[in-house]
């Protein structure tokens, strides 16, 4: 199967791309069915979005940048169509999650808005885009896992990214299936996961299927750090740093209990 | 807010319309920046005087769509670095 993309009325469409749009154009009637189900304002919920997707696009080019640096050629650093090619060059998803945090830290203390009830009514909408975004990878033949020939194994016959002609472990589809269930649980119970409870248990149990997964994957270019490639220390220190969070939401939840 | 909103949304909206993918990723920059000028244009409006700040989200909006979801599409990982090298 596949090539990177298909044709639509002769305009070369790319299975990344379209799967992410996708994704995202579904969410947006859902994050509004959330908005009104928690009765939040949709302006802030736009603002928060918008200031998200610049951090997060900013976040995960940084990262992807700093993790590929040896290939870029920097003496044409300033020629326009190689820094449009660079933009259009890849991203790192852990990149855009510390993004993320430093976004709704910006909506916080620089536009006053809260937006605590925001991450627990819309979270879930992110690792369900993400999981379209993996599709379109499972689709490429990008992010590829290690060769395998058991059930379910894809081949690639026409890949120019995979290996082809070999059984590979379907890891795009597995972290795809993953995501999604995560997805709809945090919708499901966002109403119960108070204060900062649904983001915290989403970076936890993201960072650990990540970490987990990466074993079963077999692309070059993951960049390493004793054995270890970099979304793995990344989920490692975010998974970290999110048990510390849990710990003291718990506590909290705990003394304001029994006050 | 809302001028500001309107101009950069209508900006990328041609950028949208007219560059297709070289520069598809600045009018989604620029997109994304115009939906929240909008959005915080017609957050601090006076009721009933949000008309230029819901024109420049619409904009906005359309550009961001054009700019980002349907020009710069390769993305992520689709050989990346071999645009780049």
């Amino acid at each position: 199967m596949s090539s990177l993309g298909f044709y639509l009325s002769g305009r070369f469409v790319p299975y990344y791309g379209f799967m992410i749009a996708l994704g995202l154009l579904l969410n947006i009637p859902l994050a509004y069915i959330q908005i009104r189900r928690f009765r939040l304002s949709i302006d802030n919920f736009m603002i928060i979005c918008g200031i998200s997707g610049l951090f997060g696009i900013l976040g995960a080019k940084m990262l992807y940048l700093l993790v590929s640096v040896g290939d870029l050629d920097f003496s044409r650093i300033k020629d326009i169509s190689y820094i449009g090619a660079i933009m259009r060059g890849g991203f790192v998803f852990f990149g855009g999650i510390i993004g993320l945090f430093f976004a709704l830290l910006f909506c916080k203390r620089r536009l006053g808005i809260t937006v605590q009830p925001y991450l627990q009514a819309c979270l879930g909408c992110v690792p369900i885009a993400h999981g379209f975004g993996r599709i379109g990878c499972l689709l490429a033949g990008c992010c590829y896992g290690i060769p395998y020939g058991g059930r379910f194994s894809v081949v690639y016959t026409n890949s120019g990214l995979a290996p082809c002609g070999i059984g590979l472990f379907p890891v795009q589809l597995v972290e795809a299936l993953l995501e999604w269930i995560i997805g709809g649980c945090l919708l499901a119970f966002s109403p119960k996961l108070k204060g900062n409870l649904s983001l915290f248990l989403y970076l936890l149990v993201y960072s650990l299927v990540r970490f987990c997964l990466e074993f079963f994957r077999y692309d070059e270019r993951r960049g390493e750090l004793g054995g270890l490639s970099t979304s793995q220390l990344l989920g490692l220190l975010i998974a970290t740093f999110s048990v510390c969070q849990l710990f003291k939401e718990f506590q909290d939840f705990y003394k304001a209990k029994h006050r | 807010m809302g001028v500001a909103s309107l101009v950069v949304g209508i900006i990328s909206l041609l950028i949208g319309l007219v560059s297709a993918g070289l520069f598809g990723w600045l009018g989604g920059i620029l997109g994304i920046i115009g939906i929240v000028l909008g959005a915080l244009g017609r957050k601090n409006a006076p009721e009933g005087k949000s008309g230029i700040a819901t024109a420049g989200l619409v904009c906005s909006i359309i550009g961001t769509v054009l700019g980002l979801l349907l020009y710069v599409a390769c993305v992520a990982c689709v050989g990346g670095l071999a645009a780049i090298g």
